[in-house]
């Protein structure tokens, strides 16, 4: 009777791991010949992370989502010539898989080859990203991306169609196009740039989402809100300054996490700053409507100045 | 008249130099010019190469033009040359400087995302001062 007991409770626990834990590969292809349009007409060359091969590249990178408890590996395939590359996550260990071609000590992947990195996705949360071989210089040119880890709980609440409609993703991000000449992106196979001839970090455009100022006022990024629930705002600073958001008062705004840390205190907030690689989770409601912005703000972190605004609309659906 | 004969010697040996420098080769194809590969639709061919080599003794800048490209839509594919990785495959672009005896080369990627099918990917090559001294470079996909 104990080993029929014994055979069922092992049973279950099997089949609770089956059903909730699952394998997921992710395929990142990191690039180094990319064109970023950054006004109506000009572009500049960028490095980045994406899932094809013809596809260009896009800032921030390839959101890479899945489930709370996922056995996750990143196939990181480098099509690119001169250094070697490599992903690192912000608050998640990495460990190269046993097959893993990846040759240097540094866990960095040579150009041309793939290298496999596997992580559980134990605590849900946003997460940044990025290549750091020669920090700071890779994660300006382009190389970092989201990674976003769902709670069972949150994707059994909703549907994939709400979660879709009520989850919003601003990474936010400067750009200093002196960093992307030719001369500084073009470096031999196994030759360091000279990182410290790097021109100082001079920011020219600014970003939310790889839109400017000018597309937003297009009206390319608009905050939907739907009086029957919140939507959650992950935000993510992908840049090298502070980033800070001034929402309207008519907006209920909650911090739900911080990088991946749960906030059980949830307490309404007005301002918020996001230092650089930084990620919040956010629950917005509203239950008025409002024609004020949110205002987005760029601070140079030397100055502690505002150097760049942007202003994003807010729509209230189904609304009063 | 022997003004005339030294005329006629001159552009004689002008037109032989010059037909020696056209035909002056600097590169040629290590291997073969024409790379066949199968794959199955799960997979990814994680690269085709051809390689070619500088064989003059200065260093050379080799450009390439697609000439054709069958290639299946529904396939994600892209290239590289020696000095950069394009994104796709586009219609031409410039190797990096080749040193007298360096190997530079061009490649393809290919993931067919399940479907199958067959197609070719050609390339001219040629060095940019004897544009007429090309190559062809050929790159035949079959997925199974």
């Amino acid at each position: 009777m104990l080993g029929m007991k014994n055979v069922i409770y092992i049973f279950s626990m099997l089949l609770i791991n089956f059903t909730t834990i699952a394998q997921v590969n992710e395929l990142i292809i990191g690039r180094t010949t990319g064109v970023f349009q950054i006004e109506s007409k000009d572009s500049v060359r960028v490095f980045g992370f994406t899932n094809t091969l013809s596809g260009q590249v896009t800032l921030p990178g390839t959101t890479i989502e899945v489930m709370e408890g996922d056995d996750v590996t990143i196939d990181f395939w480098n099509i690119s010539q001169g250094d070697p590359h490599e992903i690192v996550i912000k608050g998640i260990d990495l460990k190269t898989n046993d097959a893993s071609p990846i040759k240097n000590v540094d866990n960095s992947v040579h150009h041309m080859e793939h290298g496999y990195y596997n992580f559980i996705a134990e605590h849900p949360g946003t997460y940044i990203y990025y290549c750091s071989v020669n920090y700071p210089f890779n994660i300006q040119a382009g190389m970092f991306g989201v990674l976003i880890i769902r709670a069972h709980e949150d994707y059994l609440k909703s549907t994939k169609k709400e979660t879709d409609t009520k989850e919003l993703l601003w990474c936010s991000f400067e750009m200093d196009p002196q960093w992307h000449d030719n001369s500084l992106m073009d470096v031999e196979y196994e030759q360091q740039p000279e990182l410290a001839e790097l021109p100082p970090y001079n920011p020219q455009h600014f970003f939310i989402n790889g839109k400017t100022n000018e597309q937003l006022n297009n009206k390319e990024i608009v905050m939907n809100l739907d009086t029957e629930g919140p939507t959650i705002l992950r935000l993510a600073n992908t840049g090298f300054w502070k980033h800070e958001i001034k929402f309207p008062n008519e907006l209920k705004v909650e911090v739900i996490r911080r990088n991946k840390l749960k906030n059980n205190n949830l307490e309404s907030i007005r301002n918020l700053t996001i230092n650089p690689l930084e990620t919040f989770e956010l629950r917005i409601s509203s239950k008025k409507t409002t024609n004020k912005n949110i205002q987005f703000d760029f601070i140079n972190p030397e100055t502690n100045s505002i150097e760049n605004t942007q202003y994003i609309p807010v729509k209230i659906q189904n609304n009063l | 008249m022997i003004m005339i004969k030294n005329i006629i010697a001159l552009i004689l040996l002008c037109s032989t130099v010059n037909i020696y420098a056209q035909s002056d080769k600097t590169f040629i194809i290590k291997g073969n010019s024409i790379n066949n590969e199968n794959i199955q639709n799960s997979g990814k061919l994680d690269i085709s190469k051809i390689s070619v080599v500088n064989v003059s003794n200065k260093a050379i800048f080799l450009e390439w033009k697609t000439v054709s490209n069958t290639f299946p839509k529904e396939w994600d594919c892209s290239m590289c040359q020696h000095g950069a990785c394009q994104i796709g495959i586009p219609k031409g672009s410039v190797f990096k400087k080749l040193n007298p005896d360096q190997e530079g080369f061009i490649a393809i990627h290919v993931i067919p995302k399940k479907n199958i099918g067959n197609g070719q990917v050609m390339f001219k090559i040629y060095d940019r001062d004897y544009p007429e001294e090309f190559e062809i470079l050929t790159f035949n996909v079959d997925v199974l």
